[in-house]
């Protein structure tokens, strides 16, 4: 292209130029000012969209939560009539804090909780509508009457059946059986296999229930042959005792806490039926009489140690008892009674309980090797009381060792004196009444010269905080 | 297939079907269209939706082409000479069309909205179909020479008077009660503005920055890379500022060819390196519409298209006779300016964000008649050229020419 003269001046196009970008100028302005005010660029568009797209995703994700949470709640539903929660009539006072305070370590200012260290409430599965009540062992210990509230809000007072130690479970049975919950029905078709999804259940004291859902990890068998099935569930004090339903909710097992294993596990309910009723069984049968020994089963290992094929073996013999002056004693195992085998411990207690009082009872036994044949005579049931059995106490299981830090506290037996103090097991006594204090017989010794009624301050180390507590008497036996 | 095969195929098919309509004597661009529909998704599904969007770069571009070599017309010794004429006559078949198919479409029971708003899209006439006939025909006459005039006002003169129209409805016919009534009108006052003079004032800064690049460069294929880079940024920056690219690239061959004056041969040119792009252009129309379209045109569709026609010949029989027009092109003009496209069907489309209520009825008889007129339209056009006698019936250009 070659120039050409302009029709106008330069100044003439100037202007139109300069017009032109002014009004491209002025209403690229406005339309931007209208357009962010009413419509959305690509890139806010693009990001609500981004947004929207999230939102969706994680709405669906909340509703296979939420999905998930439903089957729960309804299947819990199902069977939280049943669910009671259990605790031991006559509880201490509530956990009290203590506060200590120092001057060299201002942001440490410590606090303690001086609670009763009581057995927490558990839970308890109704059985039936006679209002037989399955629960944990763990409570059993602590007393004979119980406390038991409803999904409802009501409570009732049960009484104590039986106890089955070894397999973790007590039986109650409420005063009243009116206007009981529905029993959930059971779990009738194939037996739960692994990987199966369960929900253990509980309530707590306050009444509430307690959820959580998780799946069968593994099924393990003891040296007996019991099942006890892993969870893959969380277990908190109140589910020890209370069922385990599956997503239906039908009842599947009992959850027990085993203090052995330091889990929690669920003891199929068949087998926990089975238990309930040698519990009743066992109850039913009232002792007539008793020689006062405590025994138990021979472990495979001792047999072989002990180079008996069976018996049952004396753990302890009650002071004054008829077993007593009869000169049995500990580690003696009864292989005959009244010349019948004794294969198993259980053989044994039907054996001295079921015959009537003042019979002379023929015990062989094996004692350091030899075998001896003992005499003794039974004595009326009703003469016999626990109290004849060493074992009140304070509540304190003492560390044997030595420690300049004090006397270590291995363990406090649930509603003892001990823990109503608010002493806890890792506790150390340091001191009492300003005496240092190294090993458990030098607290022993020292209980022994105090004065027993005069009250006694205890110096206690916990972590890292130390404080008193004030004993109104002295301690008579640990 | 690659696309680029597909570009292949549309080239070579769209000739094949160009040479076999010319043997009933129907332009090229009829035959370039029935291709689209033959690949298109009315019957082989080659050209599906996401081919034709992807391969909208080359309508975009062949509007472009086309509009900007229309805006030539308005180069100022020539405008003295028939502009004033041209605007009048432009104003009565504007106006015939849109009294014509707003009182066909009353009378066949549509509100008023539709009717209006039918009217004025009926207004639109595609340049590039109707100039390709032209082209085609090689014709030359008073005939020719008005239809080139009036093709570009129609351009401007559309776009106003479907804002206008927009404006009114939402004004009378009850649009967002919630909007106060004075920002609506503002909003819309501005955007009717800034669609006519921002696309006008863009296309002659870009205008500008041609000619005084252009009389720099000497060498011929530097000048026409210039033109399409500039052509193709002005379609694309108007997509991008809301302006209309048919008036900015218009604007652009206007200023261009006023500022300087030897830039004639360079529409000339490009008036010869385009076809291909109009031949993909009018295949991706066909393969744009389907012909199920035609089942649900109804009866107001059929009295659309043949209202717009009458309109159209009425408005320009009787301005042509008002104005002193030779005879011809008062016979003639109307039919001549039947084609109606892609515009069009833009327009309907706008729509649906405006006047969503109307936007169904409203795109059922546009698709429908554009379907119609693509075929139809051409070929009157041709008729009326030829009755007019401005066909030449030699080609404009053969192979030992190029």
């Amino acid at each position: 292209m070659k120039s050409s003269p302009p029709i106008h001046s330069w100044k003439y196009h100037a202007v139109i130029l300069m017009g032109a970008i002014l009004v491209l100028v002025a209403g690229v302005f406005i339309r931007n000012s209208i357009i962010k005010k009413t419509e959305y660029s690509e890139a806010t568009l693009l990001q609500a969209l981004q947004t929207e797209v999230l939102q969706l995703k994680t709405s669906l994700k909340k509703n296979d939560l939420e999905a998930i949470a439903d089957i729960v709640a309804a299947a819990s539903q199902k069977a939280a009539g049943a669910v009671v929660s259990v605790t031991a009539m006559g509880s201490a006072a509530p956990p009290r804090p203590i506060t200590t305070f120092n001057d060299y370590r201002p942001d440490k200012r410590q606090q303690a909780e001086l609670g009763n260290s009581l057995m927490p409430g558990v839970s308890g599965l109704l059985l039936d509508a006679t209002g037989e009540i399955l629960t944990t062992s763990a409570i059993a210990a602590t007393a004979k009457e119980f406390q038991i509230l409803f999904a409802d809000g009501t409570k009732r007072t049960a009484q104590l059946i039986g106890v089955n130690t070894p397999e973790h479970l007590a039986l109650l049975r409420l005063q009243q059986n009116e206007n009981l919950p529905p029993v959930p029905e059971r779990s009738a078709g194939k037996p739960t296999e692994t990987g199966a999804w369960l929900i253990r259940l509980g309530r707590t004291p306050a009444g509430r229930q307690s959820v959580a859902l998780g799946w069968l990890e593994a099924i393990r068998r003891d040296a007996v042959g019991r099942e006890a099935y892993f969870l893959d569930a969380e277990f908190t004090p109140e589910l020890d005792g209370g069922p385990t339903i599956n997503l239906d909710g039908q009842l599947v097992g009992i959850n027990v806490f085993r203090r052995d294993l330091g889990k929690g596990i669920m003891i199929p309910l068949e087998h926990a039926i089975m238990v309930a009723q040698t519990i009743k069984g066992d109850a039913q049968t009232a002792p007539q009489s008793w020689i006062g020994i405590e025994w138990q089963d021979l472990g495979e290992a001792m047999k072989e140690s002990l180079s008996v094929s069976q018996g049952a073996l004396i753990t302890q013999v009650a002071a004054n008892s008829p077993a007593q002056k009869a000169g049995l004693r500990a580690m003696d195992i009864i292989v005959q009674a009244a010349g019948k085998e004794i294969r198993t411990a259980r053989e044994l207690s039907a054996a001295i309980q079921q015959i009537p009082a003042s019979t002379k009872l023929r015990l062989t036994l094996r004692r350091a090797g030899t075998t001896q044949e003992v005499e003794v005579e039974t004595a009326s049931f009703e003469g016999a009381s626990a109290p004849q059995l060493p074992t009140v106490g304070f509540g304190l299981e003492l560390a044997q060792t030595s420690s300049p830090q004090g006397v270590e506290i291995r363990a406090v037996r649930p509603l003892s004196a001990a823990a109503q103090l608010g002493l806890q097991s890792g506790d150390f006594i340091q001191a009492i009444n300003g005496t240092a204090l190294r090993s458990a017989s030098e607290l022993q010794q020292q209980q022994r010269v105090l004065p027993p009624q005069a009250p006694q301050l205890w110096l206690i180390r916990r972590g890292e905080q130390s404080f008193y507590l004030t004993l109104k008497e002295g301690v008579k036996a640990l | 297939m690659t696309n680029v095969l597909l570009v292949g195929l549309i080239l070579i098919l769209a000739l094949i079907g160009g040479h076999l309509v010319k043997f009933v004597r129907v332009p090229e661009v009829v035959g370039y269209f029935f291709i689209g529909l033959f690949l298109g998704p009315s019957f082989s599904e080659i050209l599906t939706h996401e081919v034709v969007a992807a391969m909208e770069v080359f309508s975009e571009i062949a509007l472009g082409l086309i509009l900007f070599s229309i805006g030539a017309i308005f180069e100022f010794e020539h405008l003295k000479q028939v502009g004033k004429q041209t605007f009048y006559l432009t104003l009565y078949v504007m106006s015939g069309t849109i009294v014509t198919v707003f009182l066909t479409l009353l009378l066949l029971g549509n509100n008023w909205q539709v009717a209006l708003l039918l009217g004025v899209i009926a207004t639109e006439i595609s340049p590039i179909a109707t100039i390709l006939v032209l082209r085609e025909l090689n014709s030359e006459g008073p005939l020719t020479e008005t239809v080139y005039n009036i093709l570009a006002l129609n351009n401007v003169g559309c776009l106003l008077v479907f804002g206008v129209a927009t404006f009114l409805i939402r004004l009378i016919g009850g649009g967002e009660a919630a909007t106060p009534l004075f920002i609506f009108a503002g909003k819309e006052i501005f955007f009717l503005l800034w669609g006519l003079i921002g696309s006008i004032a863009f296309g002659m800064v870009i205008g500008y920055v041609l000619a005084l690049w252009g009389k720099r460069i000497e060498e011929h294929g530097e000048v026409l890379i210039l033109v399409l880079g500039m052509i193709l940024v002005v379609v694309g920056a108007t997509h991008w500022l809301g302006l209309s690219p048919l008036i900015a690239t218009m604007t652009m061959g206007a200023t261009l060819i006023n500022l300087a004056k030897e830039s004639q041969h360079l529409f000339d040119v490009l008036g010869k390196t385009d076809p291909p792009l109009y031949a993909i252009f009018f295949v991706l129309a066909g393969a744009h519409l389907q012909l199920s379209s035609l089942l649900v045109i109804g009866l107001s569709g059929i009295g659309y298209t043949v209202a717009r026609v009458i309109g159209k010949a009425i408005g320009a029989y009787f301005g042509a006779k008002r104005l002193a027009y030779p005879d011809t092109v008062r016979s003639y003009l109307g039919l001549t300016l039947v084609p109606h496209a892609g515009v069009a069907i833009g327009l309907a489309l706008q729509l649906r964000s405006i006047f969503p209520q109307y936007a169904e009825v409203i795109s059922a008889i546009i698709l429908g008649s554009v379907l119609i007129n693509e075929v139809v339209g051409p070929v009157i056009t041709r008729i009326a050229i030829g009755r007019a006698g401005e066909m030449r019936e030699e080609h404009p250009a053969s192979f030992e020419a190029i």
